[in-house]
């Protein structure tokens, strides 16, 4: 078998008994990476990562207990800060900045032994469905050019399908980690708010934002959670709550287990072209000892507005940084002060971007801010009430992740709401607050993956990666 | 006519508290460093950073709020405000909008007045632009960026420019003695605006308010008061109306100009901090820093004046500032003459002070030294001209008073021929005393005794004297 | 509510900082009313849970007041477009 179709747990199980060097890794994924160059998901190739896996090396000659990452290579997304390294964010406006410091999960992984060997490419400053909003060419689906690689984290996802690493980090505001990993036919978990912590993630709308992996596997999944997930002194919004082993329900069945389907989301199915494909799985479900039950949540149809208000509204703030003053480029043109602000904002932005800049404001400016931003804020309240509500009924809820398969490249660019109405399933996730994890589970009419998205309990990652373990190795792979 | 008039003034006083970090990181908050060195990528606002508030601001904050007269919320929560400009690195301050963390409280002045405060809430500072005259351009650091301040809002209370004056001359107070902030304005530890509006006597309703800014000293307060009372009377006697705006204050002119910044702009469209959670404030929580209040000046006053006896005036000086009052205190501690020592500290340190470039009363004599030389004139070991020698070299060398005095031979010691001498003159003058002394010895001892030291104005060593009248007698 | 004038989108515009030329203020406008059309559902939406305002964080768990060492001026002005003397430099700012 070839490294690139190899599992996180797999090459952590070579380097770990030194049948594999670093040295001989990280080659072979730089090398496949720009083989792979024309997909356009990674946007950057480090170059220190090769003499940091020949310290690794070093190092392993001497020591026998290795840390559990030694010498894997991970490729993170162009939004998590690498201290000493090239940070874009997808961007023109950042095209040269160096972050001066590591994000929390990004040590973590260091600490562990990883080398971090590139950056992937994304929807500039995580805004977008389908990586179309790159300052650097579109991210193409891993098992078709004609089509995108889904967004935010598009880069990330494709680069794992194309096993361009061994494992890939994300980031999820909307569905950025679970939307990609479908197209893609990955795994990817967006954890529960707070579980990780956001020190380092480029802000984009701060109470919805999570850091998530993007895996061939379940289990890999939960391996990568093991390390970055639990309390960082430096994220005040990071949760006390313990750390679980996130692998401990890898291979357990199902049995007994209640899977709730939202009564929205039957009727959502329906207008997909995929409901049998659903059907079907429920069944194969209930077959092995579980219950799937239609639960209600009231309000779920207005996961998208509340959405559409808080998150650009966020962004708004988040960006208000970027000011061609202190870390990004400075339009030349410009001389007085109003001119370094609004050239710089206006020529290096991009449209997606500048959109949710202005809508942001819209909704925060005087007049406007208790109509949508303070009710949406309460709204989204009462949303995670309901799901807790919901949660009495069952131990995990089932959706899809998307419509379908991964659109053609420039079928939905050029409009916004359409786009926004892909995040119909995911969203409801991020404000709600609770973990989720899509898995692929089927392929669509014209062979590419869909992806089942399974959300859990607040802090219950370790369910849904137990699930989406059981039906990866069940029912996908048995395809 | 400029009598139908009366002014209505508000304040807007900032101030940065004392502590170690700053507000929202762990960077010094320190005064005067090389541009860009107390910073880290919260503080200058790199993407990816979150702030983590500091709980000493918080306790400042509460108690600059108790110390006068404030409630303190139950819930702590901050809000972004945003707006562009190159002294705010994140395009937003961390502020409060909704829930400041003290509500109301006031400042009695000395007129009766109570002026009061809407409230008092907590937030991060901006960074310090630094224009080049030369060049057409302007220099950002960042180190005063995140200093922790608390900003107090007045309601419309105060009526004259004395007034407003008197009110930040007892605020100031209040904060330094609480030990929550230094407010040296010349650093920029306090700044004021002040909002200000006429009107005619008879009307209710206020006038158009406009906010001077600008104000670097209490007496410029004072002045761009005054002036712009009258420009606004003079415009409405004229016929005119008052532009709502913002006025910069130019002191060495002595004259306000409207600043060109767009009224659109004041959209801050405030909006919840994310990056932070609310923090519970607790009863307990309250009463464990009102507990640990430090004495306000007021109370200081009726301590000086009621317990010590000193006069309304000199208890005034003592407390104008807390290190005056700390000192004073740390004296009476080793030597407990309240009026002595405030004599002395008023009639000379204060000079001294005053005349030489200390900024603390310690750094001119210790307090140990200070009551020594004090105890050594009471104890009539020293005269009052030697005394002053004595504090004058002290100061100098900074040596123990005491080692010094008897270096230089100043303490006046009796010797013993004048001792004899004194006692060969009083048994001459009473030789009676020799008979006397056989039934009550030790009473005609002490008379003797008596006797020298009226003679030697008390300085005279008792034992030395007794040892001589058991001999003569024997 | 679903209408929005020019004069609000350069209004908009001032606030975010950016200069749109005719035809993109335009295609904001559009692109804008389209969004807040289906961004207006929550108008009619009820809420039914009260605001909860207690504090979530215990005022002793908060940060210690010990200075910690940040980033060297060397290392916070690498990004700088423009700097000088250890500061970032800009055009002279008017008030």
């Amino acid at each position: 078998m070839e490294y690139c179709e190899l599992s996180l747990k797999q090459i952590i199980d070579l380097l770990q008994n030194k049948q594999v060097t670093a040295n001989e890794l990280v080659t072979y994924y730089i090398r496949r990476i720009k083989n792979f160059k024309d997909k356009n998901c990674v946007l950057e190739i480090f170059n220190d990562a090769l003499e940091i896996a020949n310290e690794k090396d070093e190092y392993a000659k001497t020591h026998e207990n290795l840390p559990i990452l030694h010498g894997v290579p991970i490729l993170l997304k162009d939004n998590i800060c690498y201290e000493n390294h090239r940070l874009t964010c997808a961007s023109k406006f950042m095209e040269n900045f160096v972050s001066p410091y590591s994000a929390t999960v990004t040590q973590k992984l260091l600490e562990n032994g990883a080398i971090i060997i590139g950056r992937t490419n994304m929807d500039e400053f995580a805004m977008g469905g389908s990586t179309e909003n790159s300052a650097y060419g579109v991210a193409k689906n891993a098992l078709d050019d004609t089509k995108v690689s889904g967004g935010s984290s598009g880069g990330s996802a494709s680069a794992m399908a194309l096993g361009l690493a061994a494992i890939t980090l994300g980031s999820d505001t909307g569905g950025s980690i679970r939307q990609p990993a479908s197209f893609n036919g990955v795994v990817g978990l967006k954890p529960t708010y707070g579980r990780v912590s956001r020190y380092g993630l480029v802000a984009f709308a701060s109470s919805l934002d999570q850091i998530g992996p993007i895996a061939k596997t379940s289990e890999d999944a939960a391996i990568l959670m093991n390390i970055i997930a639990g309390h960082d002194n430096n994220d005040q919004t990071s949760s006390l709550e313990s750390v679980p082993n996130y692998t401990a329900n890898i291979d357990k069945d199902i049995n007994g287990k209640t899977f709730g389907v939202p009564s929205q989301i039957l009727k959502l199915i329906k207008t997909t072209k995929y409901e049998d494909k659903y059907q079907k799985l429920f069944k194969f479900l209930t077959s092995h000892g579980a219950t799937i039950k239609e639960v209600e949540i009231p309000d779920y149809e207005l996961s998208l507005p509340i959405y559409y208000i808080l998150a650009p509204a966020e962004a708004t703030s988040n960006l208000g940084r970027f000011d061609g003053i202190k870390y990004t480029k400075r339009s030349e043109d410009a001389y007085k002060i109003d001119e370094i602000y609004n050239f710089s904002r206006t020529k290096f932005f991009g449209d997606e971007v500048k959109r949710r800049i202005m809508l942001g404001n819209f909704v925060l400016s005087s007049g406007y801010y208790d109509a949508y931003y303070a009710k949406a804020k309460r709204l989204k309240e009462m949303l995670k009430s309901e799901v807790i509500e919901a949660f009495k009924l069952c131990d995990a809820l089932l959706l899809p992740t998307t419509f379908g398969e991964a659109f053609k490249i420039g079928e939905k660019s050029t409009d916004p709401v359409s786009m926004y109405a892909e995040d119909m399933f995911t969203i409801f996730a991020n404000l709600t607050e609770i973990p989720s994890i899509s898995v692929p589970f089927e392929k669509g009419e014209n062979g590419l993956p869909l992806g089942l998205q399974i959300a859990g309990k607040h802090f219950d990652e370790k369910s849904i990666i137990g699930f989406a373990d059981f039906i990866e190795k069940n029912y996908w792979e048995a395809k | 006519m400029k009598s139908e008039y009366e002014v209505c003034i508000g304040l807007e006083i900032h101030a940065e508290l004392k502590t170690n970090t700053k507000v929202f990181c762990s960077c010094k908050n320190s005064f005067g460093d090389k541009p860009n060195t107390n910073v880290c990528p919260i503080c200058i606002g790199l993407p990816g950073t979150l702030p983590i508030l500091n709980k000493q601001a918080v306790l400042l904050a509460m108690r600059a709020g108790l110390a006068l007269g404030s409630t303190i919320s139950p819930v702590l929560t901050f809000d972004r405000k945003h707006y562009f400009y190159p002294d705010l690195p994140k395009a937003y301050q961390i502020s409060q909008n909704e829930h400041p963390i003290c509500i109301g409280g006031g400042i009695k002045l000395d007129n009766g007045k109570f002026v009061r405060f809407n409230h008092i809430h907590l937030e991060e500072d901006a960074g310090k632009l630094v224009h080049d005259p030369f060049t057409d351009e302007t220099y950002i650091d960042y180190n005063r960026g995140g200093v922790p301040l608390i900003e107090h809002v007045t309601e419309v209370d105060l009526s004259s420019a004395d007034e407003a004056v008197e009110f930040l001359t007892k605020l100031r107070q209040t904060l330094v003695f609480a030990d929550v902030a230094d407010c040296k304005m010349e650093q920029g530890g306090m700044r004021c605006d002040v909002n200000l509006s006429v009107k005619k006597k008879t009307d209710s309703k206020l006038g158009t308010k406009v906010e001077m800014k600008n104000l670097n000293s209490f007496k410029a307060v004072g002045r761009a008061i005054e002036y712009e009372t009258n420009r606004q009377i003079e415009e409405l006697e004229n016929g005119g109306q008052i532009i709502q705006e913002t006025r910069k204050w130019d002191d060495t002119k002595g004259i306000s100009f409207a600043m060109r910044s767009k009224a659109e702009s004041k959209d801050y469209r405030y909006m919840p901090e994310p990056d932070t959670f609310s923090i519970e404030i607790t009863e307990n929580d309250v009463n464990t820093v009102k507990n640990a209040l430090p004495m306000t000046p007021q109370a200081r006053l009726d301590k000086y004046t009621s317990e010590y006896g000193l006069s309304d005036y000199d208890a005034k000086i003592l407390i104008s500032e807390k290190f005056i009052s700390d000192y004073y205190e740390e004296c009476l501690k080793i030597y407990c003459e309240p009026k002595t020592l405030a004599n002395w500290i008023m009639t000379d340190l204060l000079k001294i002070l005053k005349d030489n470039s200390y900024s603390t009363l310690n750094e001119i004599i210790s307090a140990q030294n200070l009551c020594t030389i004090i105890k050594l004139l009471d104890d009539k070991k020293i005269s009052r001209n030697i005394s002053k020698e004595l504090l004058n070299l002290t100061i100098e060398t900074k040596e123990n008073p005491l080692e010094i005095a008897n270096k230089n031979k100043m303490i006046e010691t009796i010797s013993e021929d004048k001792i004899t001498g004194i006692v060969d003159s009083v048994l001459a003058e009473k030789p009676e005393l020799y008979e006397t002394y056989k039934q009550e010895p030790d009473k005609i001892t002490n008379f003797i005794v008596g006797q020298v030291m009226k003679q030697t104005q008390g300085k005279a060593d008792a034992s030395f004297v007794k040892e001589y009248v058991s001999k003569k007698m024997n | 509510m679903a209408k929005i004038t020019n004069i609000q989108v350069e209004h908009l515009a001032e606030l975010s900082s950016l200069e749109l030329t005719s035809a993109e203020n335009n295609k904001m406008k559009a692109d804008l009313e389209q969004i807040l059309e289906f961004v207006d559902k929550i108008e009619s939406a009820n809420i039914n849970i009260s605001e909860n305002l207690t504090g979530k964080i215990k005022l002793n768990d908060l940060r210690e007041d010990e200075a910690k060492e940040g980033i060297s001026q060397e290392k916070a002005l690498q990004n700088a477009p423009k700097s000088e003397n250890g500061c970032y430099v800009v055009s002279k700012v008017v008030d």
